[in-house]
């Protein structure tokens, strides 16, 4: 039994402390980070509501549409093409989206812009004409309109935008020009 | 190592009471005869910088407290950003009970870099949350003084963030940096 006494006294002391000096240890960490490509829209193609002619009496509109499926005149707009051609400039605006594959994207449009007009007789200022219900068309949701869109495997996609371009009777004749911004942004 | 166990001349329950004892001695190092001190260094989790773009230049900052901030960059939906994490464990290589502290010295060997097509990626700062040292420049070690350690097994989770500088002239990439610590105990105190 005296032993045992003895022997549990030596465990509660322990062993004296070794000075430890230059024990050195490596660890391979890691630092992480995903660059992404920057996303960018470039304009292909213009919105252009093609020529048209307007009533003196009463006010009407064209109508673009984003699917590329030709202009719907209404009112007292009506096309100036009408059996004579030249109206195949009709189109919505078009524009490619490149960037990260995959990624998913969200496109803000405005709904509404003006566009100033100079007077065909003599370069004056005509009154503005007002260009609303913008519609926004992403192939990557073809069929469907939505402001959100994923680029594909190759970083791309493609927006159109249709509009509707009010034509107040007794408009003059007129070029009218606006400027329609986008952008894109990740989501 | 010799050990000599209680007689088995005793009676049968001193023998059994003894032959425990022995066991647990044999767990033990031996008196006077304790392992060299040892230290391990393990990398729990990566210094993540999360998702974003530049344009061209740009950085971000994830400290070893987990804040973020960053200039000319935009953050995307992705992984997020977080400290890098290290576990410090020092075997003193013996049993005793008392409390002792570790002078440890940290080390980031280099700036940390790599090229991936069109992107840069350079950390050439560092800052952990041990105790008394801030900035942690590459080739600069910092001495740390541990307190607390009384076991024979003491270990200390430290986190490490730093200061990632991206240069671009084209596409993407997906950056994985080594990040090699070393970390040296320079005294038993």
């Amino acid at each position: 039994m005296g032993r045992l006494i003895l022997a549990f006294s030596l465990a509660a002391m322990g062993t004296p402390a070794f000075a430890a000096s230059g024990q050195s240890a490596t660890a391979q960490g890691q630092a992480q980070a995903v660059i992404v490509t920057p996303i960018i829209a470039v304009a292909l193609g213009d919105l252009d509501f093609g020529a048209l002619t307007s009533s003196r009496t009463a006010s009407g509109s064209v109508t673009v549409n984003p699917d590329g499926s030709g202009a719907v005149y209404a009112g007292g707009a009506a096309a100036a093409c009408a059996g004579g051609g030249g109206c195949g400039g009709i189109a919505p605006a078009r524009f490619r989206v490149s960037g990260e594959a995959g990624r998913s994207y969200t496109v803000s449009a405005p709904l509404a812009i003006s566009a100033t007009g100079t007077l065909i007789d003599g370069g004056g200022r005509a009154p503005d004409l007002a260009i609303d219900a913008l519609r926004v068309h992403l192939d990557s949701h073809a069929g469907g309109v939505t402001s959100i869109g994923q680029l594909d495997a190759r970083g791309e996609d493609r927006i159109a935008i249709g509009g509707r371009l009010n034509v107040p009777a007794g408009t003059v004749p007129a070029h009218y020009r606006a400027t329609l911004t986008i952008m894109v942004t990740y989501s | 190592m010799l050990r000599v166990c209680p007689s088995v001349a005793l009676h049968k329950f001193r023998l059994i009471a003894g032959g425990l004892f022995c066991a647990g001695l044999a767990g033990l190092p031996a008196p006077g005869m304790a392992a060299s001190p040892t230290v391990t260094l393990t990398a729990d989790q990566a210094l993540r910088f999360g998702s974003f773009f530049t344009d061209t230049t740009g950085s971000r900052t994830v400290t070893s407290t987990g804040s973020v901030s960053s200039t000319s960059i935009v953050p995307v939906t992705g992984s997020q950003p977080g400290p890098a994490q290290f576990t410090l464990t020092y075997d003193r290589g013996n049993n005793a009970n008392v409390a002792y502290a570790l002078l440890i010295s940290v080390l980031v060997p280099g700036t940390a870099s790599q090229v991936s097509g069109g992107v840069t990626g350079t950390i050439s700062r560092f800052d952990t949350d041990l105790p008394g040292v801030g900035t942690l420049l590459p080739g600069q070690t910092a001495q740390v003084t541990l307190i607390g350690c009384r076991r024979r097994m003491c270990s200390r989770t430290f986190r490490v963030g730093g200061t990632l500088q991206v240069a671009r002239t084209s596409g993407g990439a997906q950056l994985a940096i080594p990040l090699p610590v070393v970390v040296t105990v320079l005294a038993e105190l």
